[in-house]
């Protein structure tokens, strides 16, 4: 058997392209001008993917890039029926079928979607105590200057009106049992709202006060921030929000478009967290009210006469709160009044006039 | 009789022909099929698929009757993405302490983290291109790169911040810098690559594209300002003129960085014209703006129309079929008609000094961490 063909060799050392004729003995031997370059035992031997006309091999053993083409039938059937384990290469099937991609994908979809439903919320739930007080108190700070920018409304304080809100305060902060003491600021905007940053800062906007109408309303509204404070909401939100972003950020990547699926996601998942913590907050203020002996429904009145009716909202899924009627039904549920107001008329009115 | 034979090869340089062999039509059943996988697999696919396109590119480009070799995997662009996350995450988690601690200083000052990631973001395409010039082969011999991504992540950084103050003029001397540092860390086996190319050449070519650049949007907002009514006209004119500069500029960028690349004696010229990519860039606008327009048309049908829970799903179907298009158009028209416009436009000299090249023994074969973190910051690549 010594019949010799024509190939194309490259030794993956130089680049050089040589014509080479093939000999098939005890190995494939691979001759130039009679001198053998290489032989290659017929085991060691493996196709390659290439154009259709060309019978692209490479052995096992040889330098990496060594290759052989071969484009003469003749040739290509003698290496088929010499070379058994030709078809064996990983090269040809390395990256896997696309069904099974798919698989794979779905599967690693599942558990991530799954690790963000139940893992984020209970690494938060668990991390969240653990930070030390000085840290949430930083995380506040940091929060304060943005929101001062951001609402470039004065702090208001006309001194009856902040003697009303301090008194207000030290009751709230007596009958909540607060586990770090909360300050409250009036600030100057028309937004109708109120809000908590981690460390104890409450901050109310007079858009807020200008809609009440009644001193319960507000205290209702406080009573639900503190209890923002007292369940760590923001540290277990800054946490789940950061853990939620890294997890996505493994789908999609870079596919243009992509983006706006896993901001829906985000959303999606951020909203549901969110109705939750914003229901047990709900809870802790109308316990509040009630050590206070004070009505919690008047705090669920103002909060549908600010966002108005939700019901028939669309796209309800996406609202970051209980819907406002709901949360008014709750809260009527939990009423129990039994006691006298908490601040006098004038110190109500001097409240409502402390930006002024 | 000798002598004068080497003579005549001084005076007539050797050229060779480079030509992309790629049916167009194989380009688009790759694209069919592989970009709604990538949203079935929600982007896992996408590693495949750029592994496939490469692959297509790599072997329909032929020089002197070889093809190239793209001898990457889409399993290591998934264990470098994989791994590019593993070690973000601690940086992410330090970035954010940072940011809070920047923030009491003075309010958004974390926004200062963001030039931390900018110059994190040079480190990994540098990382990405060294990546992909190690599995690319031609004749049995890799290309390779070496060269610190820090160092050049510094030096873009420097540069970057110029061209900004300079409002882009400085940008041709970027480009030249970099391409320079890209260049001189580059190998075909021995081979050592070069750029000659100057920042000069290139500003005197560009400047004019600079001045409508820049005059477009002025003229838009000054258009804005006094005659409010003419806006209809005047925005898609100017969108016009800024397709228009944009395919000049390509066009310019690369007959200019072509001609300035070499490969040990290796050379090229190009004849691409300036209109060349035009036509090109044209195309891919007015595709996506016809499927936009024809997106937003059955959007407003399904939503006005059937009641929501048949309308809704429909509206995100066809959200996603949007995203399908739009990566195919991406994909044909900024990828592969510009390769295969490019390539043929080339003709490479002295050739000969690439023959007989030895093997460069590289201390580390990059793995694809650098794309993988390319890959995690969003960047687009092919």
């Amino acid at each position: 058997m010594n019949e010799k063909f024509q190939a194309i060799y490259f030794d993956g050392l130089v680049n050089k392209k040589r014509r080479v004729t093939l000999a098939f003995g005890p190995t494939l031997d691979i001759c130039e001008d009679g001198a053998v370059l290489s032989a290659w035992s017929y085991a060691d031997v493996r196709r390659m993917p290439a154009p259709s006309d060309v019978m692209r091999l490479r052995a096992i053993g040889a330098a990496q890039l060594a290759h052989l083409d071969v484009r003469d039938p003749e040739s290509q059937g003698e290496i088929e029926r010499r070379c058994s384990k030709l078809a064996d290469d990983e090269a040809l099937h390395a990256d896997g079928s696309t069904l099974k991609i798919v698989g794979w994908s779905l599967a690693a979809t599942v558990s991530i979607v799954g690790l963000i439903w139940f893992g984020v919320p209970f690494a938060a739930d668990r991390l969240a105590p653990l930070v030390p007080v000085a840290w949430e108190k930083r995380l506040g700070d940091a929060a304060e200057g943005q929101v001062r920018e951001l609402f470039d409304g004065k702090s208001c304080a006309s001194p009856k009106g902040a003697a009303a809100l301090a008194k207000l305060s030290q009751r709230l902060q007596d009958a909540s049992g607060l586990r770090l003491p909360a300050t409250i600021e009036a600030i100057s905007s028309k937004t109708p709202n109120a809000f908590a940053l981690p460390g104890g800062k409450v901050f109310i906007l007079a858009g807020l006060l200008e809609k009440a109408q009644s001193q319960d309303e507000i205290l209702g509204v406080l009573a639900h921030e503190f209890g923002h404070l007292q369940n760590r909401d923001h540290l277990r939100r800054v946490i789940a929000d950061g853990g939620i972003a890294y997890l996505f950020g493994l789908l999609f990547g870079d596919v243009t478009g992509g983006g706006a699926i896993v901001f829906v996601g985000k959303t999606l998942l951020t909203a549901a967290n969110s109705r939750e913590t914003e229901a047990k907050a709900d809870a802790f203020a109308a316990q509040t009210l009630a050590r206070l002996g004070r009505p919690a429904k008047p705090m669920g009145e103002l909060l549908l006469r600010v966002t108005g009716k939700e019901k028939d909202g669309f796209l309800t899924i996406l609202y970051d709160h209980p819907l406002s009627e709901d949360r008014l039904a709750k809260l009527s549920a939990a009423d129990k009044a039994t006691a006298d107001p908490v601040l006098t008329d004038d110190e109500w009115k001097a409240l409502q006039k402390i930006c002024d | 009789m000798n002598d004068m034979t080497i003579e005549a090869a001084q005076r007539a340089p050797e050229s060779s022909d480079i030509v992309f062999s790629g049916r167009d039509e194989e380009f688009r059943d790759l694209l069919f099929k592989g970009a709604p996988l990538e949203i079935v697999t929600v982007g896992f696919y996408r590693f495949w698929l750029a592994t496939k396109i490469r692959q297509h590119l790599w072997s329909h480009t032929i020089l002197d009757g070889d093809a190239f070799a793209y001898l990457g995997t889409a399993r290591e662009l998934l264990i470098g993405f994989f791994f590019a996350m593993a070690i973000l995450a601690p940086i992410y988690l330090a970035s954010f302490l940072l940011g809070v601690e920047a923030e009491r200083e003075t309010s958004f000052a974390s926004l200062l983290i963001g030039v931390f990631f900018v110059a994190f973001w040079q480190f990994a395409t540098y990382r990405a291109r060294r990546y992909r010039l190690h599995r690319t082969a031609w004749r049995g011999l890799r290309f390779q790169m070496d060269g610190s991504g820090l160092s050049y992540a510094l030096n873009a950084m420097g540069w970057g911040l110029l061209t900004v103050i300079s409002l882009g003029l400085a940008l041709p001397w970027m480009q030249a810098a970099l391409e320079r540092f890209k260049m001189r860390h580059t190998y075909y086996g021995e081979l050592r690559g070069d750029f000659v190319a100057t920042g000069d050449n290139f500003f005197k070519r560009g400047w004019r594209l600079w001045i409508w650049a820049a005059f477009t949007p002025t003229a838009c907002v000054a258009g804005l300002a006094f005659a409010g009514n003419w806006l209809l006209l005047i925005l898609p004119v100017s969108a016009g003129v800024l397709i228009e500069v944009y395919a000049r500029f390509k066009a310019l960028q690369w007959n200019w960085w072509l001609e300035g690349v070499r490969i040990g004696d290796v050379r090229a010229t190009s004849t691409l014209e300036r209109h060349a990519l035009t036509g090109n860039y044209w195309m891919f606008a007015g595709l996506l703006f016809a499927s936009a327009v024809a997106a937003a048309i059955a959007l407003w049908v399904v939503l006005a129309f059937p009641p929501k829970f048949v309308g809704i799903p429909i509206a995100v179907l066809i959200y996603l079929a949007l995203i399908v298009q739009y990566s195919i158009l991406w994909r044909t028209y900024f990828v592969q008609r510009v390769w295969r416009i490019v390539v043929n436009s080339l003709t490479i000299h002295n050739l000969h000094a690439a023959q007989e090249v030895a093997m460069r023994v590289d201390a580390s074969p990059p793995t694809a961490l650098g794309e993988g973190f390319a890959d995690s910051l969003d960047v687009v690549g092919f």
